[in-house]
């Protein structure tokens, strides 16, 4: 399929090359959205490569993305590292989380993996509630603005002003797009998407199933802390409740949206979800109801969610 | 009050938290063993019942054992009646393929509890309970309404577990979990077993609910908590054994009352999903079914 | 000369019965050997405890002078067993093409090495057809295809012909005498035609055991092997 690799290439070097040119012309307010929605967005790719592509539903996302949170958060904030060794610190937080969770989880499948990733979550929830002296809890760490600014060759740029804001979450997004795209298409990728397909075949053609689970789920929880850590520096906060259910049935949902197992739906969920949300929760508190209407229609009507629609019905080059 | 007297008040309290919980576990319990469920808005179908006694309770003035007994009979039924037509227009229409199910029990959780934000607001209400004695022990005065709570849960185990074994409703709940393609081919119906069954599991829920609800107050949040420790009691206990549930409940209940008398609630609360979680992963058919009972 | 696979005193059973009990077995390299016998005789529990579906209870498996009774099951595959399924277990929305790569990628194959393979098999044209679309006979093609481009030192096909039509099984025959210079095969078989076309050697199991072994003109004399399954 070369014509569609080629067609795949620049769709989705359009996106970047749109997204680059809305930060000219987008009011300072929906800015602003767009820079979160892109860190996010990260996120929702991180979990999509999980639960998408491996089909591993994890419950438990939110540890990942709070390991990166707080794995960047504790040192700046208690001992004063700058931004960098933060950010590396982060990834690596996400990542032996991720590889232990995965050792343990890994051995469970189905509902039981659904279970033991939720409780895992929850755990690590509770212990940032239980350390209250150094996370403070619900309430959470404000970053001062003096320690969020990026060394960069050259010159250093503080990570409160919001167009520094607006390119770093850009790079990042475009990075991890195009780090998606590359996965999808190796060998390893579609080993993955044959792994969910039928994972008795896999073993039997040769292939080491938990190995390549549990790198599915390393390379998915580094992603999911990248977006954390991004998150912490970014936009200076650190909070119990990025750890909670919320946070991790929140992925969840926008990979639905958007669709499973497609490069571009992660972000598109994540995009008109945030909207959502932000528009109900100015008529009301009970603003979550959105999300719980959603996954019903979503899990009942329309399961490959907009992407995944349509690559199904007219755009099969679509990855 | 020296320690004696100090840990008998933690067992007692310990208790009346296994008795509901026991409740509400085993309609998890059901839910799971009969239709391969798992209902992760069981908490919620949970404080919607505390919601709905004291509503039906503050239509009532006068002695307030009328309200709280309106409340006994309306509450379970109105919350029955709200996980039957859930069961219908979602659960049937999926299928009951577990892993879309879970995720629509997901999105059923966020719309009750928001709609309990919405009608019933955010704060924490209480019900009076039906009557005030207290029973008078040597070392401290004990409300006697909390023994009739452990009193009425054990009844209502002991007849749900007489219709489970010994009549034909509960036979046919039975061969519907044992072999689903076998009951459809012994012309049971099934797709009705299913609703019966998730009804039967949130009334439950809700009943419980209404037996704790003078004790705690209503609160649109109340359901997390129960949801985590029903998951624990029912996956310790084993899917699908009765009897695991029912010594799970009373193991869990009376430790989470006596551990969050001495420690931090956060604690015992990280430390028995840890256990859990473990527990799921090592030994899949908890500790008291039987082998091969994975919660697949 | 050390047989290519050995079992010893290899036993599985499941609750309280019995499926393989205490068979021993060997297979010489450039073999085809039918294993054959009444259902429930244990036939794919035996293939499935060599090639490490089922994990073994007691005996070993030795392949090649290794012994394998403990290695899992990708490991014996990469160590050169290919197994296809009685019911076909193929990845029903990826390309015919996309499931023989799969297969082929383990062996460091890659495109063009696949396409041979369905060249081989003579399904060629179907290679960008979605799997499951497939009708069932070529559905146990790709399956077969799978097997070879594992390019394994044993092939195990078990019930290959299942639900194949008469002229299909032919061309199975043919393709079969092909692979079996290459590749030593054992294969499960009820169609006796078959059996009697292809084997060098047959096994007849029942109960669990070996109730016989040798060429097909003995086993078809064997008043043992009448009795309880070729039906006297």
């Amino acid at each position: 399929m070369k014509g569609g690799e080629h067609r795949a290439i620049w769709l989705h070097a359009a996106l970047v090359a749109g997204l680059a040119g809305l930060h000219f012309v987008l009011p300072d307010y929906h800015h602003g959205i767009f820079a979160r929605v892109m860190v996010l967005a990260v996120f929702a790719m991180g979990y999509n490569i999980a639960f998408g592509y491996t089909g591993l539903l994890s419950l438990g996302h939110a540890m990942f993305f709070a390991a990166g949170l707080y794995g960047a958060a504790l040192p700046i904030y208690h001992l004063d590292w700058s931004v960098w060794p933060s950010l590396g610190m982060g990834l690596l937080a996400g990542l032996v989380l991720a590889v232990i969770v995965g050792c343990l989880a890994l051995r469970t499948v189905g509902v039981a993996f659904m279970i033991v990733t939720l409780m895992f979550s929850q755990v690590f929830y509770l212990t940032t509630l239980y350390f209250t002296t150094y996370t403070r809890g619900e309430e959470g760490l404000v970053l001062p603005q003096a320690a969020r600014m990026l060394a960069l060759p050259g010159q250093t740029v503080s990570l409160a002003n919001a167009d520094m804001r607006y390119w770093v979450a850009f790079i990042l997004f475009g990075v991890t797009l195009a780090f998606s795209l590359a996965l999808v298409r190796s060998r390893f990728g579609r080993s993955l998407v044959a792994i969910r397909e039928n994972e008795e075949r896999m073993r039997m053609l040769g292939y080491d199933v938990f190995a390549s689970k549990l790198a599915a789920m390393a390379i998915s929880g580094v992603v999911s802390a990248a977006a954390g850590s991004a998150y912490a520096v970014l936009f200076g906060y650190a909070g119990s409740g990025f750890a909670s259910i919320q946070y991790s049935i929140l992925p969840l949902l926008w990979v639905l949206l958007g669709g499973a197992a497609t490069v571009l739906g992660p972000f598109i969920g994540t995009l008109i979800m945030f909207y959502l949300i932000d528009v109900a929760s100015s008529y009301t508190t009970a603003h979550m109801l959105v999300v719980g209407v959603a996954l019903i229609l979503l899990i009942l009507y329309f399961p490959k969610g907009i992407v995944g629609t349509i690559r199904a019905k007219w755009l099969r080059w679509l990855p | 009050m020296g320690f004696g007297p100090y840990f008998l008040l933690a067992t007692l309290e310990g208790l009346v938290m296994a008795a509901v919980l026991a409740l509400t576990a085993l309609g998890l319990s059901l839910v799971f063993g009969v239709m391969r469920v798992v209902n992760v808005a069981h908490g919620e179908f949970y404080m919607l019942g505390a919601v709905l006694a004291w509503w039906f309770a503050s239509l009532v003035s006068g002695h307030p054992a009328l309200g709280f007994l309106l409340a006994l009979v309306l509450s379970p039924l109105v919350v029955a009646g709200v996980a039957f037509l859930a069961e219908r227009l979602v659960l049937q229409r999926l299928n009951y393929e577990p892993e879309a199910t879970i995720v629509a029990t997901i999105g059923l959780l966020y719309i009750i509890q928001q709609l309990a934000l919405t009608f019933y607001g955010p704060e924490a209400r209480p019900v009076q309970a039906p009557f005030d004695w207290r029973m008078q022990l040597p070392w401290f005065g004990y409300s006697a309404y909390k023994l009739f709570v452990i009193a009425a849960s054990v009844a209502i185990l002991l007849g749900t577990w007489f219709v489970l074994r010994r009549t034909n409703i509960g036979l046919v709940m039975r061969a519907t979990q044992a072999d689903r393609d076998m009951a459809q081919a012994f012309a049971i119906p099934v797709s009705k077993v299913y609703a019966g069954v998730f009804a039967l599991g949130a009334g439950l829920a809700a009943l419980a609910a209404v037996l704790i609800v003078p004790i705690k107050q209503a609160h649109y949040l109340m359901g997390q908590d129960p949801l985590l420790l029903s998951f624990i009691v029912v996956i310790i206990g084993g899917l699908g054994s009765l009897r695991g549930t029912m010594v799970a409940a009373l193991l869990i209940g009376l430790s989470d009352g006596i551990i969050s008398m001495f420690f931090s609630p956060t604690l015992a609360k990280m430390l028995a999903t840890l256990l859990v979680a473990l527990v799921l992963v090592f030994r899949p058919q908890g500790l008291f079914g039987p082998a091969g009972m994975a919660a697949r | 000369m050390t047989p290519l696979l050995e079992t010893r005193n290899l036993s599985r059973s499941f609750g309280g019965l019995k499926a393989v009990d205490g068979v021993d077995f060997s297979l010489q390299q450039g073999e085809v050997r039918a294993l054959i016998g009444p259902n429930g005789a244990g036939k794919t529990t035996f293939v499935s405890l060599i090639c490490g579906r089922v994990p073994v209870e007691r005996g070993a498996v030795i392949f090649d002078g290794r012994e394998i009774t403990r290695l899992p099951a990708n490991k014996r595959v990469r160590a050169g067993i290919a197994y296809t399924f009685q019911i076909t277990s193929i990845f029903a929305n990826l390309s015919v093409l996309e499931n023989v790569e799969l297969a082929g990628n383990r062996a460091g194959e890659g495109e063009e090495s696949a396409r041979a393979d369905l060249e081989r098999i003579g399904i060629a044209d179907l290679a960008e057809q979605k799997a499951g679309d497939l009708a069932y006979g070529h559905q146990r093609l790709v399956e077969i295809a799978m097997g070879l481009a594992l390019k394994p030192r044993l092939l195990i096909l078990d019930e290959p012909t299942q639900g194949l039509s008469v002229d299909e099984i032919e061309a199975f025959i043919a393709l079969m005498g092909e692979i079996a210079r290459e590749t030593t095969v054992l294969l499960i078989e009820h169609n006796m035609h078959v059996v009697m076309e292809l084997s060098h050697r047959i096994t007849v199991m029942e109960r669990g055991r070996i109730l016989a072994e040798g060429t097909p003109e003995e086993i078809r004399n064997d008043p043992a092997v009448q009795r309880a399954y070729l039906g006297a």
